[in-house]
């Protein structure tokens, strides 16, 4: 038995938490479609028995009719290799969704409730279990009620959601579960989704439990290479293989800029970022430490020469200048008055918005003190 | 601080190098290109290394061109320095990146203290930092004064320039950065982010931009709302197209199977025709007996028969038609015909009698008309005669009534309006005085006792003015003692430790002098018993100064504080008020009190201005009295009684309306004497017109009756004239018609005769002609020849019948044969039933919903484009949120930058503003000093501003000036900033160590005598500010030397 397991897709969804552009966001979105279009061609050349969507195929916020009319043309391509679907918390099956308005082909199959229901594929030989989000939170958690009858099928399960033992950092919790309750009996697979990065998660048993992944990343988080799941069941085992899918790698690195006193020194720090990575390349880099002058007021230029080698660069700036603020606050000019009253100010701030202001300000009255250029953050730079 | 000496191990051009430093004045004199920059970059770099910042471990730039030229391998050296206390400190440096390092040895102990400095982020340790308190940024610039800083400040606003760097110097420690500058380049920044005025600029664009973007936003999800109703029509509209075709194609399978049903149908109808057929078939060979009859003659026979018949019917007419008018002749002929003997009646007669009795009928109904309109118009006259009665005689009013009461009016209106506006003036100036009063209330207690009291504040203010320069005075001179006692104290600790050392060796020496018996050891003791007395006195008398100082300090702000204005009654007098006005200062009361005294000259005027609007109010109504008693007077006579002022002008309009009304009146009733004399007399011309037309009928009248006699009619039996003329008419004109209607019917009798014998010719060429026919189609009779010619026609029908059917069946067979057709009903089989649909309903059905779909997908092509057009409309949902949270962030961005940007520009101006009220009188005190020692005395004050604006007293003129190019050399502008550069590094050094200063050739435009001068002042500085002079000038040497100044050779 030949499965392709993938989810969270996001199609459609809005890159603004990464500050792209809507030019590059358009872009984005459509890579996501090329990736997704790209597994569903490995469906039918593998050829695949069927393909299980955990969940999160697109964004229910922002989907349209063409949206529709690209998933369905793609679908019906795929016939009569079946698809099943379980919505996840951004596309869930609610009313006035595209799964609950629009008529899918007939190989494709969209679980509708929180509770555990099943459909019977690949001529009577396996039998998939799932459920689907309600909205955008699920009114009910179906993990632990899941029963699996005795008889010769293959029985796999599909969902979306959270095992909290591997919830990654800054990951949100959607319908919790954990491993050892998912699992009964006679379950030879447990497809899930919600989680970015493609892992399996030790279950009890001869079951196995996998998250797919996203197969192409959606922001700085889900740096390096995405993945998409083989997963070939035989009699005796389960067999999950990874698929690297990404079309564009997300590199999210910081560079210490201190000892640093020309751009070529960063900009050869960054070309050794670059130097496993293949494809288009989305970079955010954060530089930091003690930086000359020189390189603050050459930030724009180091953008620029970046944008040759990158799809996308946004540069954060973290460094801080080489002067030492202790020892200027310690000397006897209005320069050092300032130094040592906004010091003292910073120092009984709580980190935050004020907090923050006072250092811009720092920074800003001791560049202007001295001549430096200190780039305006926040400028574009056409 | 006092740098003692310098080993030079590789550093540059030179290697392996000593110089040995005095602690006051050092003068190295080396021609150019000798190393004296050198020196003086080692002495920075061995203090504060070479590294580019205090958080860099990156060496700045000049680290390879200060590598030692002849690669010796070492590149660093030592210096060693000492405190004012006397410690002395040794500093190893190694500037090779391999094996660099620095190391501070206390010299006295021989210790490493490299530990006891914090180290700064650069790695470099702390120490000169602590020892100077100084940067190195502070060091380089304040302490180093070279030949390059100099350049340009002869030029035009030396001054600026000068009190620039010297700002510069205060603000920063270098000749670049002011609060001033630093504070212009932050404005530049803020311009550049933009502020609300500056629309285009990019914070208030990129708000400008997320506002329309929040809109398009708000718009577009309106839009998905809008788009989404499509969709659900545009669904609804495609199942229903597929729930159309899905009975199309139900209509179209019961079809079919009509035309199965059809086939059997048209089976069953072929077979009954071909059995008709036969039937025609047999009839028509029983007919074939007339198939050769011409029927094409039957037309030429029925028109010969037609004809025929018509023919003969006219003849029988025309008989008819004869017999009639031999009747009507043989009538006429029986009648007594008269002989016309009668003449006519001249018409000429006739129409003058018509006339003459026409004109009188209508002088007589004219006559009666005129006669009704004249009794009208005499009881129209009357009806008025007693409606002018019932109005006053307003002709013994005035000539012109109205306008004497529209005058009488008029006038009571204005006397009325200006009393009224007299009394709003009377008003207006009482609510001024009022208001004027109340605002002169919370002052009155305040000033109405105060006599002179504008010269009074005036004088308090010039005594005020007087004691604040007293109190600075007195400050400052408190700041010069705490100062003074400060120096004192600093002095002791030093001296303190003398004078135990020399009482601890003295002890000492009289113990080893008492101990060993070696009398020469008392020597010594004494010596040190005096250094110790010596040293006790200097600290008594330090200390005493110090109190001295401290005291007069203390004096002189008590003094300050002490101060007042010495008369009292005026303080008093002022102060009071003052308080009890509320007042911060002088100013503000003598600003109440002029407005107290502008308040008093306004109520004055306003108060007369009220007596007099008062008086002038009063006059006015009496006017309006006398006025209102002469119209109730005048009123009276035309029947109106005002009881009021306001109902005058009701009055007056009402009298004036009654007088038009009787002015009315009397016209109408002049028009209407008129018109009875016009009815009189055209009555009277109507009456005698009718009796001449009478006279004209009498006499007609008898000429025609004469002439009626005379033609033998009695006329006597008509009484009117005209009746008797038609009777005589009608009578004439019987006796002609009678005769012309015999002569009428002779000739109607021969015409007919005529025509009956034409008749009788043609009725006998048709009966010809027509046996001609028959004889053709060989019968002798037209009955034979009809029947005959009905059964030629049965036959001829019958074979057209037969051709019909024929085609019919062969149109049902459909090109097949009957036998065909029947095999293919025979294999269809018993039909499934619901035959009895009509087969042109269901493609009537079909046909509708064909219509009806393509109806519903052209409905959903429109909605498609609707949609397409509304999602092209907007852009998607996703795109706004993206380019809105990009331009959130830079808002964010650049707001953060504003906010810095602005709140550090409020900082710096208060730490500058602080900084520089500290540092400007100690500047300016010292630099004075040091001034007019370089210059001589000729200028001898230096002016320093708590804004550092620096003004130099010009002797010439003995006032402060700004603008030293225009007053002073080059050389004095040079000197001005030596003098507050020394001022400067004084006062950098007032709370620590003494700063060294280094200068390089910085007398570049001095002459000898202030060189001199100049020399001397800096060997008075060096004696506790170290100063390095580096020179290529020998004249600067020899001034030293002069001065018994160290010279050394590079």
């Amino acid at each position: 038995m030949r499965l392709i397991h993938t989810a969270d897709i996001h199609l459609e969804r809005s890159f603004a938490s990464e500050g792209f552009s809507p030019r590059l966001g358009n872009r984005r979105r459509q890579s996501l479609r090329q990736v997704f279009t790209k597994i569903l061609e490995r469906a039918r050349t593998w050829p695949a028995d069927a393909v299980l969507i955990a969940g999160d195929l697109y964004e229910g916020e922002y989907v349209s009719g063409e949206t529709f009319g690209f998933l369905h043309a793609a679908f019906e391509a795929l016939a009569p290799v079946p698809i099943v679907i379980a919505p996840g918390n951004r596309d869930p099956y609610v009313p006035g969704s595209l799964y609950a308005t629009e008529t899918w082909p007939a190989n494709v199959h969209v679980f509708k409730e929180s509770r555990w229901s099943s459909v019977v594929l690949a001529d009577g030989r396996l039998e998939v279990h799932g459920f689907a989000f309600d909205g955008s939170e699920i009114s009910h958690n179906p993990f632990g009620e899941l029963t699996i009858p005795s008889d010769d099928r293959v029985h796999v399960a599909l969902g979306h959601g959270s095992e909290t033992n591997h919830l990654p950092r800054g990951q949100k919790l959607f319908c919790p579960f954990q491993a050892s309750d998912a699992v009964p009996a006679g379950l030879r697979y447990l497809a899930l989704g919600h989680y970015h990065e493609a892992g399996a998660v030790p279950a009890p048993g001869g079951a196995k439990i996998w998250y797919s992944g996203a197969p192409e990343g959606q922001t700085f988080r889900d740096a390096g290479m995405r993945h998409y799941l083989e997963v070939e069941i035989h009699d005796e085992d389960v067999m999950v293989t990874p698929v690297a899918s990404s079309e564009v790698i997300y590199l999210d690195e910081t560079i210490d800029c201190s000892g640093m006193s020309t751009t070529q020194q960063l900009l050869d720090a960054v070309e050794s970022l670059r130097q496993d990575e293949a494809g288009q390349l989305l970079l955010r880099l954060t530089l930091s430490g003690a930086c000359e002058p020189v390189i603050w007021a050459e930030l724009g230029a180091v953008r620029d020469a970046l944008q040759s080698q990158f799809d996308y660069v946004d540069l954060v700036d973290r460094t801080e200048p080489i002067e030492d603020y202790e020892a200027l606050s310690r000397e006897n000019t209005s320069l050092g008055a300032f130094a040592r009253s906004i010091g003292d100010e910073i120092r009984t701030t709580p980190p935050g918005a004020r907090q923050q202001m006072l250092l811009r300000a720092r920074d800003s009255g001791i560049a202007a003190f001295r001549g430096w250029e200190l780039p305006l953050r926040g400028l574009r730079r056409e | 601080v006092r740098i003692r000496k310098l080993w030079l191990d590789g550093y540059g051009r030179f290697s392996n190098r000593e110089l040995e430093l005095q602690p006051g004045l050092q003068i190295i004199v080396g021609p150019n290109e000798q190393g004296k920059s050198t020196t003086r970059c080692f002495v920075g770099d061995m203090l504060y290394g070479q590294k580019r910042g205090g958080q860099l471990r990156l060496y700045a730039e000049n680290y390879e061109l200060r590598r030692p030229w002849n690669n010796s391998g070492a590149y660093g050296g030592r210096l060693a320095y000492e405190l004012d206390s006397g410690r002395r400190y040794e500093v190893h440096r190694s500037f090779d990146s391999a094996n660099e390092y620095a190391r501070i040895y206390d010299s006295e102990r021989g210790h490493d203290v490299t530990g006891d400095f914090e180290q700064l982020p650069n790695r470099e340790p702390s120490f000169a930092e602590r020892h100077l308190g100084l940067g190195r940024e502070v060091f380089l610039s304040a302490a180093t004064l070279s030949h390059v800083t100099l350049e340009g400040l002869g030029n035009a606003d030396a001054l600026a320039k000068i009190r620039d760097r010297v700002m510069a110097l205060a603000d920063s420690g270098n000749e670049i950065g002011s609060a001033k500058t630093a504070i212009e380049r932050l404005q530049a920044r803020i311009a550049l982010i933009g502020r609300r005025d500056t629309p285009k600029r990019p914070l208030p664009a990129a708000r400008t931009r997320l506002q329309d973007l929040q809109k398009e936003y708000e718009e577009a999800f309106a839009h998905q709302e809008r788009l989404q109703t499509l969709e659900a029509r545009r669904r609804d509209m495609l199942d229903e197209q597929a729930r159309l075709r899905q009975e199309r194609a139900a209509a179209e399978r019961e079809l079919q199977e009509k035309a199965q049903w059809e086939r059997r149908q048209r089976l069953e109808e072929a077979e009954g025709l071909l059995k008709e057929v036969d039937e025609l078939t047999q009839r028509c060979f029983e007919l074939s007996s007339v198939r050769d009859f011409p029927l094409d003659s039957v037309p030429d026979v029925q028109r010969l028969e037609m004809r025929l018949n018509t023919a003969r019917a006219q003849l029988a007419r025309s008989n008819a038609q004869y017999e009639e008018l031999q009747r009507h002749l043989a009538e006429c002929d029986g009648d007594d015909a008269q002989p016309v003997a009668m003449t006519d009646v001249p018409e000429e007669l006739e129409e003058r009698l018509a006339d003459v009795e026409l004109r009188m009928k209508s002088a007589r109904e004219r006559r009666h008309e005129v006669e009704t309109e004249r009794l009208t118009a005499q009881q129209r006259v009357d009806s008025l005669q007693k409606t002018l009665g019932g109005f006053p005689d307003f002709s013994r009013l005035a000539s012109d009534p109205v306008e004497w009461l529209t005058q009488l009016a008029t006038s009571f209106a204005m006397a009325r309006r200006a009393f009224e506006d007299e009394r709003a003036h009377y008003q207006t100036c009482r609510e001024r005085a009022e208001r004027i009063m109340r605002e002169l209330n919370p002052m009155r207690p305040l000033f109405a006792d105060a006599t002179e009291l504008d010269v009074k504040l005036a004088e308090y203010s010039e005594r005020a003015q007087r004691l604040q320069q007293v109190r600075q005075e007195a400050q400052s001179r408190a700041e010069e003692h705490r100062f003074l006692a400060q120096e004192y104290e600093a002095g002791s600790p030093g001296n303190k430790l003398l004078a135990f050392l020399a009482g601890l060796f003295m002890l000492v020496l009289i113990g080893a002098g008492a101990y060993t018996g070696n009398q020469g050891a008392y020597i010594p003791a004494v010596l040190c018993g005096v250094l110790l007395l010596w040293f006790v006195f200097h600290i008594i008398s330090a200390r005493r100064a110090a109190q001295r100082a401290h005291r007069r300090a203390e004096e002189a702000e008590q003094e300050a504080e002490h101060h007042q204005i010495d008369d009292a009654a005026l303080r008093e007098t002022v102060e009071t008020l003052m308080e009890r006005g509320g007042c911060q200062t002088v100013r503000e009361l003598e600003a109440l009190y002029e407005t107290y005294l502008e308040l008093m000259r306004d109520y004055e005027e306003a108060r007369t201005a009220c007596h007099r609007q008062e008086q002038s109010a009063r006059e006015a109504q009496e006017h309006v009295e006398k006025l209102f008693a002469r119209l109730v007077d005048t009123f009276d006579q035309v029947g109106e009684t005002p009881r009021e002022h306001g109902d005058v002008d009701d009055a007056a309009g009402r009298a004036i309306a009654r007088y038009q009304e009787y002015r009315e009146t009397k016209r109408r009733i002049a028009d209407a004497r008129d018109h009875l004399a016009h009815f009189d007399q055209h009555y009277k011309r109507l009456t005698e017109s009718l009796e001449q037309i009478q006279r004209e009928y009498e006499e007609l009248s008898r000429e025609i009756r004469q002439l009626l006699r005379a033609n033998g009619y009695d006329e006597a039996k008509h009484d009117a004239t005209s009746s008797a003329v038609r009777a005589y008419k009608a009578r004439l004109s019987q006796g002609r018609e009678q005769h012309g209607r015999r002569a009428l019917l002779h000739q109607q009798g021969q015409q007919v005769e005529d025509q009956r014998a034409r008749e009788t010719q043609d009725v006998r060429a048709l009966e010809g002609e027509l046996l001609d026919v028959l004889e053709r189609a060989g019968v002798d009779t037209l009955d034979l020849w009809h029947a005959l010619a009905a059964l030629a026609r049965e036959y001829e029908e019958t074979r057209v019948q037969l051709a019909a059917l024929e085609e019919r069946v062969h149109a049902l067979l459909q090109g097949a044969t009957i036998e065909a057709l029947r095999d293919s009903v025979k294999a269809l089989g018993p039909l499934a039933g619901g035959t009895a649909a009509d087969a042109e309903a269901l493609r009537a059905q079909i046909a509708a919903l064909s219509e009806a779909i393509e109806a519903r997908q052209k409905e959903a092509y429109d909605l498609a484009a609707d949609l397409a057009a509304e999602r092209a409309a907007i852009r998607p949902l996703n795109q706004i949120e993206e380019e809105r949270a990009e331009l959130m962030r830079q808002v964010q961005e650049l707001e953060l930058e504003l906010q810095a940007a602005s709140y550090a520009i409020a900082l710096i101006e208060e730490s500058a503003r602080h900084k520089h009220a500290l540092t400007a009188p100690q500047l300016a005190e010292a630099a004075s000093a040091y001034l007019s020692e370089i210059t001589g005395g000729r200028y001898g004050s230096i002016g320093i501003t708590g804004e550092l604006e620096i003004s130099v007293r010009i002797p010439q003129r003995d006032v402060m000036d700004s603008q030293l190019q225009k007053r002073l050399s080059k050389g004095t502008v040079d000197q001005v900033y030596l003098a507050l550069r020394l001022a400067m590094v004084q006062t950098l050094s007032r709370n620590g160590e003494r700063i060294p200063m280094i200068l390089d050739d910085p007398f570049a435009n001095y002459d000898d005598d202030r060189l001199e001068r100049t020399m001397q002042v800096l060997a008075r500085v060096a004696q506790q500010n170290q100063i390095l002079l580096f020179t290529c000038r020998e004249d600067v040497a020899a001034a030293g030397r002069k001065l018994q100044v160290p010279v050394m050779n590079l």
